[in-house]
């Protein structure tokens, strides 16, 4: 062993030290990035490798100092796949929470101008009706309460499929999202593999990689796996959306005759092998969902729609078939007849639910007599309109194959299933973000950079260095002493 | 566990958002005297609150109903009972002209005076509020009751040729509305009801009673005979003022019950979707206290750090 050993060993402590000192202070400037995971420096010990029998200290092996192995990321993958799954469902359930509140509101779930009450107003209005059939003033009235009903429904579901609209057309902006989010990872995979071939770790890089898996599981439900050699696959209800260095993309198809039903709003599909995404979670199974939900239990727009619908359509069969049956009060040249309608018959939507253009051109269109006034003065025979009076109350309404049962009844079910689905949404979504902010503190106590700890480790450096320093100076003054002897 | 400043400063964070969250809810409390303020946010109370408010509004629905019928029996009533005093005074005027030592003009005073509560009784049978008749059944555009010499019709068809369809189907001409669940109520009373039918109509029995005086052989039998068929019809008469009294009661009954249903209802509306101001201003107190604390807390806990203590 030379007599120099001892200032090289102090040379690899103070340059180990200083490094040491930089990676703190890169994870003290990173503190705050997000994405980040905070780097540690691993040291090793470098021993006497010379197998030297016979140094010059004896049969002792002297250590030559410290080295530096490795600057290493602190993260654990599990937790990584853990934090991606929570967050699929997480953005899932909020994205359907916050739809349904939407539906709520648009719906005026609870106002005094909401459907129901306006039904309560027409009805309340043909009571009063019945009690002065003769009079003009309230039959007006009932006219107005009718076209205020239509026009509340029409507002209704417009304002529904125009809901529906802007998230199908969040659901094609999404998808272009996702594979734009593909393209971004394939560039990274290849930039990290040619930086790795010599060795060292892109850490920087692997940490914008991983911030971009994050996201892309938040918008659609995503696994993701890194091989041993290094190839970087993102995987999606089966298939595989990114493959290292390729790209599946997802194509958004609409108009496609084979899917009747749904043809018209967009449809993703693996581009490359024409099959139909299977989502699992993320905002886009949400968006989906609250866009196509048409059952009570996976309750969306279309099942609010065709609920309104089946209201609509069966308000109008029933009105119609009563006033029909009635006589109308004569006015001007128009004689008092038989088979007017109430409501319009055609297109029944509760988008298109309108007064008849018998109703709206005259509100003595109201059939309320049983007989005809053409030869009698009996104008307060109110026989017929006691039906409609009597189908306030009436039970077991049936509309095609759909039982409504009372019409007020009715309404209020429909409402208060929304209510319900959207209260247990947004249970569910709450407690699922209790769940993704747990697994997020759990992965950030892993991988987050604390600053304290930065400070103790800065201060640990500092003194190694100070300490190695201190070291040198002794060699120094040793030196100085042999070199002063002679 | 290691805990670090991000884990530090969103726990931080998502407190005082919770604390602030809870403020802005009792908040809404305290200022609006609602527990909550979408029905999704407490779905079981929603829902037994629009149960509530259904059956209220059931019951509210009979108001206006009742309003209406109310009216119209006062109406009636009014009308009903000034014939009753017009017949009153017919009778005693009945009993005046038996009187032998009358003389002839003042037999004649007697039957003018007669036919002038006659005339009155025809436009109370015709009474009309806001242009309504109320007497006329089916019919309230037209007078129900005209005069033609002593013919006198009901809508149209003289009552002394009306046959007993046309009676019958005069006399269905009912005008009813529902006043509670299963509950509905005539509110028009037929002229004919009041007046009698065919030949016994008060009308036509007061003309005949005016031509005997007139005549002047009016005497003891013909007051007899006058006095009983009189009698009849005041009895009709009688029998209306009791059947509107006892709906004017029935409606009062009715009212009265669904009064305090509907209070009964409110009470329990109240319970479910109105706070306690006390509990309230409480919990606004409690969470206002939690909101301080967690700035607090959290300005002193993110603020330190080892470097405050490094010299």
């Amino acid at each position: 062993m030379s007599t120099f050993s001892g200032i090289e060993i102090v040379r690899k402590s103070l340059y180990v030290n200083q490094k040491a000192i930089d990676i703190t202070g890169h994870n003290i400037a990173n503190a705050n990035t997000e994405g980040y995971t905070r780097q540690q420096i691993i040291l090793e010990a470098v021993g006497d490798n010379s197998r030297t029998l016979f140094s010059s200290s004896g049969a002792t092996n002297i250590g030559r100092g410290v080295q530096l192995a490795q600057i290493k990321q602190v993260r654990d993958d599990y937790y990584d796949s853990m934090y991606r799954k929570e967050m699929g469902i997480q953005a899932e359930l909020s994205t359907e929470s916050s739809g349904y509140i939407y539906i709520n509101s648009l719906m005026r779930n609870g106002r005094d101008d909401s459907i129901s009450n306006m039904l309560t107003d027409l009805f309340d209005s043909i009571e009063n009706l019945a009690a002065n059939t003769e009079n003009m003033t309230i039959r007006e009235e009932v006219k107005q309460n009718a076209i205020l009903f239509t026009e509340n429904l029409n507002i209704t579901a417009d304002a529904l499929m125009q809901y529906k609209t802007e998230l199908n057309d969040d659901v094609a902006t999404l998808a272009y999202e996702i594979n734009d989010k593909a393209y971004q990872l394939v560039e990274l995979n290849k930039l990290i593999c040619e930086f790795e071939v010599t060795g060292a770790t892109a850490n920087e890089l692997r940490d914008q990689r991983n911030l971009i898996a994050d996201d892309l599981s938040g918008l659609m439900s995503v696994t993701v796996n890194e091989r041993d050699n290094g190839e970087f696959q993102v995987m999606s209800g089966g298939y595989c959306l990114v493959d290292h260095y390729t790209v599946h993309e997802i194509e958004v198809k609409n108009n496609l005759e084979s899917d009747a039903v749904e043809g018209t709003f967009n449809q993703l599909y693996w581009k490359d092998t024409g099959t139909k995404v299977l989502l699992t979670g993320g905002q886009l199974k949400g968006m989906q969902d609250i866009r196509d939900g048409n059952s009570q239990d996976k309750m969306g727009i279309d099942y609010v729609i065709s609920q309104l619908d089946d209201l609509a359509g069966s308000i109008v069969e029933q009105f119609n078939s009563i006033n029909s049956e009635g006589y109308t009060l004569p006015y001007g040249s128009n004689l008092s007849v038989s088979g007017a309608d109430f409501f319009n018959s055609e297109n029944l939507k509760a988008s298109n639910i309108r007064i008849s253009d018998a109703l709206n051109e005259n509100a003595s269109n109201i059939a309320a007599s049983d007989v005809s006034l053409n030869d009698s003065a009996g104008t307060s025979n109110n026989r017929n309109l006691m039906k409609l009076v009597a189908l306030r109350d009436a039970t077991g309404i049936m509309y095609g194959d759909a039982s409504i049962g009372n019409l007020e009844d009715h309404i209020e079910s429909v409402f208060s299933k929304v209510t319900i689905t959207t209260g247990y949404a947004k249970a569910r979504a709450s407690s699922q973000d209790e769940i993704a902010d747990y697994i997020s503190s759990q992965r950030d106590s892993v991988s987050g950079v604390s600053l304290t700890e930065e400070t103790i480790n800065l201060t640990t450096y500092q003194k190694s260095y100070e300490a190695a320093a201190n070291v040198m100076q002794v060699i120094d003054e040793m030196l100085d002493t042999l070199i002063n002897m002679i | 566990m290691r805990i670090t400043n991000g884990m530090m400063a969103r726990r931080s964070m998502k407190d005082i958002e919770t604390a602030y969250k809870k403020l802005s809810d009792t908040s809404y409390s305290v200022s609006t005297g609602k527990k909550y303020e979408n029905a999704y946010d407490d779905p079981v109370s929603a829902n037994s609150l629009n149960r509530l408010k259904s059956d209220k509004k059931d019951i509210a629905k009979y108001y206006s109903n009742i309003d209406n019928a109310t009216a119209a029996i006062s109406d009636m009533e009014t009308a009903v009972k000034d014939i009753n005093s017009c017949m009153q005074k017919i009778m005693e005027l009945c009993t005046n002209a038996n009187n032998s030592s009358l003389s002839s003009s003042a037999k004649e005073s007697l039957s003018q005076e007669i036919q002038q509560y006659k005339e009155q009784i025809i436009t109370d049978l015709n009474y009309s509020s806001s242009g309504v008749y109320i007497f006329g059944g089916f019919n309230t555009k037209n007078k129900p009751v005209t005069a033609d010499g002593g013919v006198y019709g009901y809508n149209g068809i003289d009552t002394l040729l009306m046959t007993d369809e046309e009676t019958a189907s005069a006399m269905s001409e009912k005008v009813s509305v529902n006043i509670s669940k299963g509950m509905s109520m005539d509110i028009r009373i037929s002229a004919l009801e009041i007046m009698g039918t065919g030949e016994n109509n008060m009308l036509n029995n007061i003309d005949a009673l005016t031509n005997v005086i007139r005549a002047d052989v009016f005497n003891n039998e013909s007051y007899t005979a006058f006095n009983k068929v009189l009698e009849d019809n005041y009895d009709k008469v009688l029998i209306n003022i009791t059947k509107i009294g006892a709906a004017a009661n029935r409606i009062d009954s009715v009212k009265t019950q669904l009064k305090s249903r509907e209070s009964t209802l409110n009470d329990r509306i109240s319970d479910v979707e109105d706070i306690d101001t006390e509990k309230a201003i409480l919990n606004y107190k409690l969470a206002e206290q939690a909101y301080e604390a967690s700035l607090s807390a959290s300005v002193s806990a993110i603020q330190l750090s080892l470097l405050d203590f490094i010299e």
